[in-house]
């Protein structure tokens, strides 16, 4: 069954209908209006609608269902030119779920935790913070792209870098010019999502970045944040853990399918 | 507004919403959780809360959760 290319609007009424109709705890991994997305290509039934967002070189799927074997059918039924991505965000793994992906072709590819800190370090530097500027815009995206997996890591588009750059939420560190390190980072309300950090310069500018990120929440007032971890990477896990970050026991798991 | 805050609680049992007013800001409430509140006050007041609202101003505190509510309880 091949999906429809729809506006947002059109996905967010499907939706309604069966929220009014089904008053139930939906299933569902789409947790913010898509409104700015085009081309989104949707296939529905009474119980359940699928979508997908196409990215880079995959497509990103979402849900909205009453119960498992609606999703599980439409999920069977949706084709793809693009590999499509699919995951869930929860406290507990739900099996039942995780099983109906497993059945209509989807391989688990990556489980993530989120941290949280509600007492930021007193920042160990007297630096002034470094911010990126609109102008370097594409040599953060190349950075980003070039290190950070775009399946998981929920890369930002141009515009929306752009965005965080003006807002001074990009951190970075610079040699003979150019860009070595950086620390993207987003503000909502009193707290702050740490996204992004990376390092290719001196040894030591990893700790000297996050140093400027602390400085610049101080500045700010901001003391508590979270952010996303690969369970797999220890390492990674283990240095937030050193930095007062906790799991909170929220996960993100990532589904994966290969274009038709 | 006692319900609004019992359904708030099952969604973070942690957390002491009557200390803020803004949930958001204050992080006790984020996107996730919107999501599952959305449905269970959907469930427990027989309302259907249109997506177009699911708005974060909408969510700022228990009165304006109650407003909201209230808003499609009478509709």
């Amino acid at each position: 069954m091949s999906p429809q290319i729809v506006p947002w609007s059109q996905i967010q009424t499907q939706i309604d209908r069966i929220r009014a109709t089904h008053r139930v705890r939906a299933l569902t991994n789409c947790f913010t209006p898509l409104t700015d997305a085009t081309d989104l290509a949707m296939l529905a039934s009474d119980t359940a609608v699928v979508f997908a967002c196409a990215e880079t070189d995959f497509s990103r799927l979402y849900y909205h269902a009453t119960d498992v074997a609606s999703l599980a059918q439409l999920l069977a039924d949706f084709k793809s030119t693009l590999p499509l991505v699919i995951g869930y965000v929860d406290k507990a793994k739900n099996e039942t779920l995780c099983a109906a992906f497993r059945d209509t072709g989807f391989v688990e590819t990556a489980h993530y935790l989120r941290m949280t800190n509600s007492a930021f370090p007193v920042p160990d530097t007297a630096e002034q913070p470094e911010f990126a500027t609109v102008d370097e815009t594409d040599d953060v995206m190349a950075l980003l792209r070039s290190t950070f997996n775009a399946v998981t890591d929920h890369l930002p588009s141009r515009e929306r870098l752009r965005s965080l750059i003006e807002q001074q939420q990009v951190l970075v560190r610079r040699e003979a010019g150019q860009i070595t390190g950086l620390v993207a980072f987003q503000v909502l309300g009193r707290q702050v999502n740490f996204n992004y950090l990376l390092n290719r310069g001196r040894r030591g500018d990893g700790s000297v970045l996050k140093q400027s990120f602390f400085r610049c929440m101080a500045e700010r007032g901001l003391t508590s944040g979270f952010l996303w971890v690969d369970s797999a990477n220890e390492r990674a896990r283990q240095i937030y853990s050193a930095n007062g970050w906790k799991a909170d026991g929220l996960n993100d798991w990532f589904y994966t399918r290969q274009a038709a | 507004m006692d319900q609004i805050l019992d359904i708030l609680s099952k969604i973070r049992p942690e957390t002491d919403y009557s200390a803020s007013t803004d949930y958001l800001a204050d992080g006790l409430l984020d996107s996730f959780d919107i999501v599952t509140l959305v449905s269970d006050l959907d469930a427990a007041f027989g309302i259907s809360i249109p997506g177009t609202e699911i708005t974060p101003e909408r969510f700022r505190n228990a009165e304006s959760i109650a407003a909201l509510v209230n808003q499609y309880r009478n509709a």
